[in-house]
């Protein structure tokens, strides 16, 4: 390749302005580029002046060259040259430029003027163009493609092909401007072809000396007579060897890089854990730590623990310090907390709040280090503790100042004031579970990173903690709880009062533990114990006031209950009345289920009424009207008893049996009584008892019964004079008043006039049945002395029935 | 120190709801606290509690809703609920008039206990959906409310969701914390975005009420 020169090619008549131009960067020498080709044909310019030439392809270059010339001036003589600007007009060879002439005057003028400018352009061409036909020029070919490169860098170039070409001083400067940006393109080429071989050069040194060892190594071993098969097999080995330590080293380099990475903390991390606040980057290197001891505890399985147990001691030395910041962060949230409570009212936190979070996070972390954790449960239960305490004790200072509503005892309403109390007490538990659980719900926790050992052992303990917490927290405040209760239980002896304490209670416990009290702790046990005790004086009273009775207390002549006995159903049933209302028997099970109804009811009928009866009757057994009496009494306390708890049938569910039956026994006695009493006076009684003592005259049914009393006949009362001197002024005396008289006697002292008609008709049925029996006896008796025995027992049995009343 | 650290402060207020058995406390507070309803009946057993965040007013307090039984059994626990509540919410069923009769004994309790100034008394006529089988007139338990002297007297329907929301709202304008014009919004951030606050202060049920605010 070759520079093209138009050095030469400059304004003829300014040789001064020449020194002025830039001087031409000096020609690149390559040896292998060919040098400048001389011209030894002088060439010379075609006239511009307009010539006919005929239309032919012969001629010479010359011929041609002036053909084209004059052919061009021609097009562009009929061109209009106005459009050109000054700029871009000819320079005209004076120095002048014709600013407002055009093309052709410009051609006129130069022609007119021929300078040494046009000698030496035309040299120039000649050079270049005369060259063109010599062997040892530059090809069309590769001319071509030079010209194509520099069209083609055009741009890169700035290159103007008119200004180029211009003969004036601008078209020298252009092409020297082309050539200087040709050569620095080319150097810069050039410059950048040696960068991109330097380094292969510098490689090709660097490898000579080696490759030329390794080239006389082979010619040795290829050529060389004194090496052995023996020895070559030998190095072979030992470069296999060699290689595969050299890979072992490698891998065992990769291997420890990894353990570094993975099993030591980097100086940021170191830095985060001491220095950072107990927050996320913080808890990322508590978690590489626990990767870090998770990791190690496989090191510990080596042949040699030794590493494995430095690492352990290193990271559990580092954890221990963890877990000191966190516990310290945790005792001072909870202190904020607590002293922001204590100033500010009470404290919430949204379920998203980030401190909330990053405090449920330690709580995770700290369940990790059991002791300390466990410090810090006792922190938070002391701290709750005793907020839950001043509060429940607040509720009992009556300061006027405070425009507070303490909770006051009241005398007459013991109830109200164990309401009132258990009723705070609902309201701190549901407070602080409420409180537990904002703060200690750690389930729905998402916590990125945490190793799962820490969720997954923990877990479970976590996700109680809250209920647990609340537990604990209310310890300290059983006491005082249970003291301001167990005053109002211990000094009340109202049986009545009891039950309703012992309901409140039962109550409250399935409250508290539907909150999260546990059914199995000790606040429950001891509530539990309270309402046992409650339980209990329910039935000492009951059985109290079944005791109590006064023994000076007399029985009045109306042979009406006692005071005692029916103080004693009263609140019995009342307690019967609670039970049902309580709804079910579920809600009462342990009243129901246990011996209570067989305390208050069967002791009170098998036992306390008996020996009231013999305290009070004590000649019962020998006198019948003392006798009369005390069953009198009997069957009016057995029958207020019944009637008193005829409205809980099905509370009772048969337990009442008994005293129905004492009843049924007594009126039964009563009426074997009476019916002697009215026989007595009716002068018949002997008579009854022969007749009895023979076949009981009850059984009596039938014609053929009769026949079994005929052997009385043998017995001398049975004569008819003695008869009627037993029986006539007595019956004839006392029948018609006798109806009467008995129920005047027994209304006026059974209470119950049911069981006294039932009680006088039986007793006129006796008789009835007695005085007809007598008279069929004494009539199959003596069968001739039938008057006699009918002016005796001078009543027919339908006169007698309708007399005494029997239907 | 007010921080974040140590949470926002919360002002808690304490609602009592009284009635007569099954006239819908349960579910007036089922509504409130969880949108539904039940059509089950279930009595409550003792008290029950519940208690919610709810935001109003660019405000957030914390109501804790006492649910009272309205069995006979259980009326001695009451008054020591009442004791010490701050709105007292007397419950009526309009489709039952004795439920309505009895609001005289249940505010006569809320008064032995409170006294007349130092509690928001609210009566409200549930079941209103039932026009069918309504007993008690609108104006009927207006009237009673003006008599005795209540705050706040609206009709709702707990199954149909009406006017649940507008009750919790009224009261909520009744409390302390909505009466001090120059009380600092407790909270910057918007909390009804957060899922353990209800938002009261769109009107969700913007069914026309009729009621009156004595």
């Amino acid at each position: 390749m070759d520079f093209l020169d138009y050095q030469t090619y400059a304004l003829g008549d300014s040789s001064e302005n020449d020194n002025q131009l830039p001087e031409p960067a000096s020609r690149l020498k390559f040896q292998s580029q060919r040098s400048f080709v001389e011209l030894d044909k002088p060439f010379t310019l075609p006239s511009s002046k307009p010539t006919e030439f005929i239309n032919d392809n012969n001629g010479t270059l010359q011929e041609k060259m002036q053909r084209y010339a004059s052919m061009s001036l021609d097009q562009l003589g009929s061109a209009a040259t106005s459009l050109l600007t000054g700029a871009d007009l000819p320079v005209p060879f004076g120095g002048a430029l014709p600013r407002d002439g055009n093309l052709k005057q410009l051609l006129e003028s130069s022609d007119s003027t021929p300078n040494s400018a046009d000698s030496l352009l035309s040299k120039k061409l000649s050079r270049v163009l005369g060259a063109h036909g010599r062997p040892s020029s530059i090809s069309a070919a590769q001319l071509e493609k030079s010209f194509m490169i520099l069209e083609d860098n055009r741009e890169n170039l700035n290159f103007h092909s008119q200004a180029i070409t211009r003969p004036d001083f601008v078209g020298s400067l252009a092409r020297k401007s082309l050539r200087s940006a040709l050569e620095n393109e080319l150097l810069r080429s050039h410059l950048t072809l040696i960068e991109d071989i330097q380094p292969i050069v510098g490689r090709i040194k660097r490898l000579t000396p080696p490759i030329t060892t390794i080239k006389h190594i082979s010619d040795e071993i290829l050529h060389g007579s004194s090496c052995n098969k023996k020895d070559s097999a030998l190095n072979m080995e030992g470069i296999y060897a060699l290689r595969k330590k050299m890979k072992e080293l490698q891998l065992q380099k990769q291997l420890l890089s990894i353990i570094r990475e993975k099993l030591t903390l980097t100086q940021v991390e170191e830095e985060a854990l001491i220095n950072a606040p107990i927050d996320t980057d913080f808890f990322e290197v508590v978690n590489k730590l626990m990767r870090i001891k998770e990791t190690s505890s496989h090191l510990l399985a080596l042949e040699n623990p030794k590493a494995g147990q430095s690492l352990l001691q290193q990271t559990n030395m580092k954890l221990s310090g963890a877990s000191k910041r966190i516990y310290n962060y945790l005792i001072n949230f909870f202190y904020d907390l607590q002293s922001a409570s204590k100033t500010f009212g009470e404290r919430a936190f949204a379920s998203d709040d980030r401190s909330l979070i990053n405090f449920q996070k330690s709580m995770i972390y700290m369940s990790n280090d059991l002791p300390l954790f466990n410090e810090v449960l006792k922190k938070i239960v002391r701290l709750r503790s005793q907020r839950v305490l001043d509060d429940f004790l607040s509720q009992f200072d009556v300061d006027p100042s405070k425009n507070s509503r303490p909770i006051v005892m009241s005398a007459h309403d013991p109830v109200r004031y164990l309401g009132d109390v258990l009723a705070h007490v609902h309201s701190l538990i549901v407070d602080e579970a409420d409180f537990m659980n904002s703060m200690f719900k750690f389930q729905d926790l998402k916590i990125e990173g945490t190793p799962k050992s820490v969720l997954q052992e923990n877990g479970d303990y976590l996700n109680g903690l809250g209920t647990n917490l609340l537990n604990e927290t209310f310890k300290p405040a059983e006491n005082s709880i249970r003291i301001r209760l167990e005053q109002i239980i211990r000094f009340e002896d109202d049986p009545s009062i009891n039950f309703d304490i012992c309901e409140l209670l039962k109550l409250y416990q399935m409250m508290f533990i539907k909150y999260g009290i546990d059914p199995e702790g000790s606040f429950i046990r001891q509530l539990n114990t309270l309402k046992n005790n409650s339980g209990d004086k329910v039935m000492s009273g009951l059985l109290t006031l079944m005791n109590e009775h006064v023994p000076e207390e007399k029985i009045g002549l109306e042979l009406l209950p006692s005071d005692w006995l029916l103080n004693y159903m009263t609140n019995l049933c009342k307690i019967l009345s609670k039970i049902e209302k309580s709804g079910n028997a579920e809600t009462s099970n342990y009243l129901i289920e246990s011996d209570f109804l067989q305390k208050t009811l069967d002791t009170l009928i098998i036992e306390r009424l008996p020996q009231y009866y013999q305290t009070h009757f004590p000649l019962a057994k020998k006198d019948k009207e003392e006798k009369v009496k005390l069953l009198i009494f009997e069957i009016n306390s057995l029958d207020l008893i019944l009637t008193r708890l005829l409205p809980f049938g099905l509370i009772l569910d048969g337990h009442e049996s008994g005293c129905r039956k004492e009843l049924q026994n007594a009126i039964k006695t009563l009426v074997t009584l009476e019916s002697g009493v009215l026989l007595e006076r009716l002068g018949m009684d002997i008579y009854s008892n022969l007749l009895n003592m023979i076949f009981p005259i009850d059984s009596v049914e039938d014609e053929l019964d009769y026949d079994m009393y005929l052997p009385v006949s043998e017995n001398p009362i049975m004569k008819i004079e003695t008869i009627r001197a037993n029986v006539y002024d007595k019956l004839n005396g006392n029948l018609p008043n006798l109806n009467s008289d008995v129920q005047d006697a027994l209304v006026l002292n059974v209470v119950s006039p049911t069981i006294a008609d039932e009680i006088a008709n039986s007793c006129f049925k006796n008789l009835s049945k007695f005085y007809k029996v007598f008279r069929e006896t004494l009539v199959r008796l003596y069968p001739n002395s039938i008057d006699d025995i009918f002016s005796i027992l001078n009543f027919t049995s339908e006169d007698f029935d309708t007399i005494v009343g029997v239907v | 120190m007010t921080g974040s650290r140590t949470g926002k402060s919360l002002t808690k207020y304490k609602i009592v709801f009284l009635g007569e058995q099954g006239v819908g406390k349960t579910s007036l507070i089922t509504r409130f606290m969880y949108d539904t309803f039940d059509d089950h009946y279930q009595a409550t057993i003792g008290i029950d509690f519940l208690s919610k965040t709810m935001y109003l007013d660019d405000k957030t307090i914390r109501l804790q809703l006492w649910d009272t039984a309205g069995q006979e059994r259980f009326r001695s626990l009451i008054p020591s609920y009442i004791r010490d509540s701050h709105v007292a919410i007397v419950v009526y069923d309009v489709t039952n008039k004795k439920s309505f009769e009895y609001i005289d004994k249940w505010v006569e309790d809320v008064k032995s206990e409170r006294g007349e100034e130092n509690v928001v008394l609210c009566i409200v006529g549930n079941k209103n959906d039932l026009a069918d089988e309504r007993q008690v007139s609108t104006e009927e338990g207006e009237r009673k409310a003006q008599v005795l002297n209540a705050k706040i007297f609206i009709e709702t329907s707990t199954k149909a969701g009406f006017n649940v929301k507008n009750l919790f709202r009224k009261i909520a304008k009744t409390l302390p914390e909505f009466q001090k014009s120059d009380t600092v919004p407790l909270d910057d951030k918007f909390p009804a975005n957060k899922p353990d606050v209800i938002d009261i202060t769109t009107n969700n049920d913007d069914e026309e009420q009729t009621s009156c605010q004595c």
